[in-house]
């Protein structure tokens, strides 16, 4: 990897203390999402924009890798973003920004895959477990030395220094147990581990399991108050239900079980999941941001789970937000919260990141359509 | 006993069962004087047939589908070295790749599995695919269809590079063009000037036979 342009420097963090119950005293969205968290009914349904780097480069302008590799570059354009769509007491996000961010690269970088780096695009691991006895050969990372765990947890700091009091930093987006173990030995191969080589995918998968808890321990000392548990795991969405109660649930809810609950626990996965809905409470997040429509309806997904996890999302990010007009993005918010928002536990959400591209006016649509259609009680 | 055999394989397909059974199975269908290509149409292809619709009936799911296409790859590899000297109609000709800048291959080897199955003749330029290249293989290959797959926002405009480059090298006339992959939309296909998009690989094949029907 490019050496990152980055002052590593320590400082006590003590004064993060509170970082997010100060938050609560000024953020309208922060009350909303927290009270849809535990399962109540707000004033209003909560906004989450789910925005990464192929967004945020280009939103202000420079090259998807100079994002990435540049911290400075990384923090203003996350804070150009915050201060284009929120206002002073509208910006709290689950995933939160500023945050460092390298897309699925920092677990399996940690375990030893090489990265590509492409001039407008994420980064990529590339697999290094080729037979069954590779995985015996696979560590549990150091986060503090290994890969680009390191760099995310000096990125935090850095954050940290530069933003002082005025935003939480928080912890960058974590890849779930079946993905990471998908990047490590390669998807089509992983997927087919499970078939006729279920004892390698467990073991891979648990070396998986303890790098990310050993990872996310130390993000948590970085971060402190305000630290939440934020996966995505959407390889985990390409397996049946017996599957996935075999070789994805055990490992990720050992993740969230290895720290405090908190209500803002958060589970992400936009491949399918119209098998898997009624075990994802299962996990212990407290929310569950869904994909698209046609990975799993919300209608089908709130009658089954609604009270026992609080959903987000389901908004096209392709098919609607990205192409269709301010009016059509509204009506599309509009139907979705009319089928999920019903007795609070929806946050309205993208059902998968928002991309490049993406009309401006389409993000101010979406987050103008929880005011105008998400107001409780809701009008039928 | 042919019969048998073909329908025990093409069994053993949708069931996803052991690849070394389906080997066997399809050596023992070799041996036993079956066609190759009544193997490919008979066995295999109605095999992926029962995967697809277990697929659509949303018993199966994408880890399925890499299986399913995992044990055609292996069936076909015996099958295919007696294909050599017999004529086979093919359905179609296509030249598949993931566009320049992006590295998933998920969708594109399951499409390009069912396409098999289907009895295209498949030409794959992998991923990471310039455009220069896929105009350098249409003029090679003069298939019927071009496949392109993108995962990423940020590498789909390179579908409208490539066609904007086949168009450049005035041979858009020559080929149809199916676009697919979780970023790209119907309506992205009709902005790009794409003549097909496969939201699926059952979809993607469907699609790329009536194409090729098509004209």
């Amino acid at each position: 990897m490019e050496k990152m342009r980055l002052k590593q420097s320590r400082k006590p963090r003590s004064w993060l203390k509170g970082a997010d119950s100060q938050m609560k005293s000024r953020d309208i969205n922060y009350e909303r999402t927290l009270a849809a968290a535990e399962l109540k009914q707000p004033d209003q349904v909560p906004v989450e924009l789910l925005m990464q780097g192929d967004f945020i480069s280009s939103f202000s302008g420079i090259r998807e890798r100079e994002y990435y590799l540049d911290p400075g570059k990384m923090l203003n354009s996350q804070l150009a973003v915050i201060k284009r769509f929120c206002k002073k007491d509208f910006m709290f996000n689950v995933v939160p920004l500023p945050g460092p961010d390298f897309s699925v690269c920092i677990e399996a970088s940690a375990l030893g895959c090489k990265l590509r780096w492409f001039e407008n695009g994420p980064p990529w691991p590339m697999p290094i477990v080729k037979v069954a006895s590779d995985v015996d050969r696979l560590e549990v990372p150091d986060p503090r030395r290994d890969g680009l765990m390191a760099n995310v947890l000096e990125i935090i700091e850095y954050m940290q220094q530069k933003v002082d009091r005025e935003y939480f930093v928080g912890p960058p987006w974590s890849i779930g147990a079946v993905t990471v173990a998908s990047l490590v030995r390669g998807i089509n191969e992983f997927m087919v581990d499970i078939h006729l080589r279920p004892d390698m995918a467990h073991k891979l998968l648990r070396i998986c399991m303890e790098t990310i808890i050993e990872y996310l321990k130390e993000v948590e000392n970085v971060v402190g108050e305000g630290f939440r548990v934020i996966i995505g795991d959407d390889m985990s969405g390409f397996l049946s239900k017996k599957e996935f109660e075999t070789f994805a649930l055990p490992y990720n809810k050992q993740i969230y079980s290895s720290f405090k609950y908190n209500p803002l626990n958060f589970f992400h996965c936009d491949s399918d999941t119209h098998q898997l809905v009624e075990i994802i409470p299962e996990l212990g997040a407290g929310i569950f941001n869904m994909g698209p429509p046609e990975t799993c309806g919300i209608g089908q997904a709130k009658g089954k789970v609604g009270k026992r996890i609080c959903l987000m999302g389901n908004v096209a990010p392709y098919d609607v937000l990205a192409v269709k007009t301010p009016l059509e993005v509204a009506k599309a918010c509009a139907e979705i919260i009319g089928e999920a928002g019903e007795g609070g536990g929806y946050i309205l959400s993208t059902g998968g990141l928002i991309g490049r591209g993406t009309p401006l006016e389409n993000v101010d649509a979406l987050i103008s359509a929880a005011e105008k259609y998400g107001q409780y009680p809701l009008s039928r | 006993m042919r019969m048998g055999l073909l329908e025990k394989l093409a069994s053993l397909i949708g069931d996803l069962a052991d690849p070394d059974d389906v080997k066997r199975v399809t050596e023992e269908a070799l041996d036993a004087g079956i066609e190759p290509n009544v193997i490919v149409k008979s066995g295999l292809a109605a095999g992926m047939d029962i995967v697809g619709k277990k697929y659509e009936m949303k018993e199966y799911f994408i880890a399925d589908l890499i299986m399913a296409a995992t044990l055609m790859q292996e069936a076909l590899g015996i099958v295919e070295p007696h294909l050599k000297g017999v004529e086979v109609k093919a359905t179609g000709r296509v030249v598949i790749g993931t566009v320049k800048g992006d590295l998933h291959d998920i969708g594109k080897n399951i499409v390009i599995a069912m396409l098999r199955a289907a009895r295209f003749e498949v030409h794959d330029l992998g991923v990471d695919v310039e455009p220069e290249k896929f105009v350098r293989k249409i003029k090679e290959f003069q298939p019927d269809i071009i496949g392109m797959s993108a995962l990423l926002t940020s590498t789909l405009p390179e579908m409208k590079t490539t066609i904007d480059a086949i168009k450049a090298n005035g041979i858009r006339d020559r080929v149809n063009i199916i676009i697919g992959g979780r970023v790209a939309t119907q309506d992205y296909a009709d902005k790009i000037g794409a003549d097909a998009y496969g939201e699926d690989a059952p979809k993607a094949v469907e699609k790329a036979a009536k194409l090729v029907k098509r004209g």
